[in-house]
């Protein structure tokens, strides 16, 4: 009796482990994929504000970047009509695809809701000298996050920039 | 003597299996082999599978990121064929550019050379180039996106990229 248990213990390790392991190697695989997605649209988000920072840096907005976008409310990005970034306060941080496969917040027309959400927030870097009432802000610094949700699993990632108020 | 040889005869005769144990024991190795054979083959339909998927994620994920940095660095973006297309002066001064071929391949041109930066097994569906409009304010921005999919007779997937790229060189 104990041989024959045996023998069946050890028949199942030997079948079930490798199986249990190729299953692990597809959810990674698949986990792989929605990662490197989320990193790209991470990645744009950070070359949104880069691109934005640059149009008000010269036109002596800088301060005005992002300032209703903190880290307990923050924006969404993206750029309108292939003219605006837009930074904008939203309770939907959901990315959609229109029938090209391209991702935005635009929810009209036959877009489709994906499984990644992006938000943006601002923290101001000031000059460091102490006893300034007010510092200048002499650099804002950007932060984006991307999440995505499979299998009731919420990932998350997150990377930041400085962009410099370079005409000040 | 001939009795004590024919109860050790008879002894001999009874050691063995019967019919019924033959039957079970064959049944149980037939049963476990067929669930040997159906696991391996599951697990190597997983393998492959795996496979598949880690291969189009490394191809397209690497041709994103070179077009990524070649443009960052580039200047004079020049989008054609429909949005397929782009060419820009590299950062060294050279003339680049990426489209997608006609074998469904993503390519990397220099100096009109083009190489591919997918596999032959990868099917880069969609590319498409789209750049901000320079009376924006905007430095110049371009959005990259690119669908491909792997296909076999019994498992097919795809990745849908997207990324956007604002222009870090300034000297044009």
């Amino acid at each position: 009796m104990i041989e024959a248990f045996v023998a069946i213990t050890v028949l199942l390790i030997a079948v079930l482990g490798p199986l249990t392991l190729l299953t692990r190697a597809i959810n990674d695989g698949n986990y792989a994929k929605n990662q490197v997605t989320s990193s790209f649209l991470l990645q744009e988000g950070l070359d949104l504000v880069v691109a934005e920072s640059s149009r008000l840096s010269a036109s002596s907005q800088f301060s005005s970047l992002g300032s209703v976008c903190v880290y307990v409310s923050p924006c969404r990005i993206f750029l309108a009509s292939k003219k605006t970034v837009t930074i904008d306060s939203s309770s939907d941080f959901s990315l959609y695809t229109d029938i090209n496969g391209v991702y935005s917040h635009d929810t009209s027309g036959s877009a489709t809701k994906t499984i990644f959400t992006r938000k943006v927030w601002f923290e101001d870097v000031n000059d460091g000298v102490v006893g300034r009432f007010t510092s200048p802000t002499i650099a804002k610094k950007a932060f984006v996050e991307t999440s995505w949700t499979t299998k009731g699993l919420t990932r998350t990632q997150q990377s930041s920039v400085i962009v410099y108020n370079s005409y000040e | 003597m001939s009795y004590s040889y024919l109860k050790s005869k008879n002894n001999t005769a009874k050691k063995g299996f019967t019919l019924v144990e033959v039957m079970v024991s064959v049944s149980i190795f037939l049963i476990v082999a067929f669930v040997v054979t159906s696991v391996f083959i599951t697990a190597l339909g997983a393998y492959r599978k795996s496979k598949q998927i880690s291969l189009l994620v490394d191809n397209v994920n690497y041709a994103m990121e070179r077009m990524v940095l070649n443009l960052r660095e580039g200047t004079g973006y020049n989008i054609t064929n429909g949005g397929s297309d782009i060419a820009f002066m590299s950062s060294e001064g050279i003339s680049m550019g990426y489209k997608l071929s006609g074998s469904n391949k993503i390519q990397e041109c220099k100096n009109s050379e083009c190489i591919d930066l997918t596999e032959q097994s990868i099917g880069i569906e969609k590319l498409s180039f789209e750049q901000s409009e320079s009376d924006a304010g905007l430095p110049p921005v371009v959005r990259i996106n690119a669908l491909g999919k792997i296909t076999t007779s019994t498992f097919s997937t795809s990745i849908n990229l997207q990324t956007t790229v604002a222009q870090r060189n300034t000297s044009q």
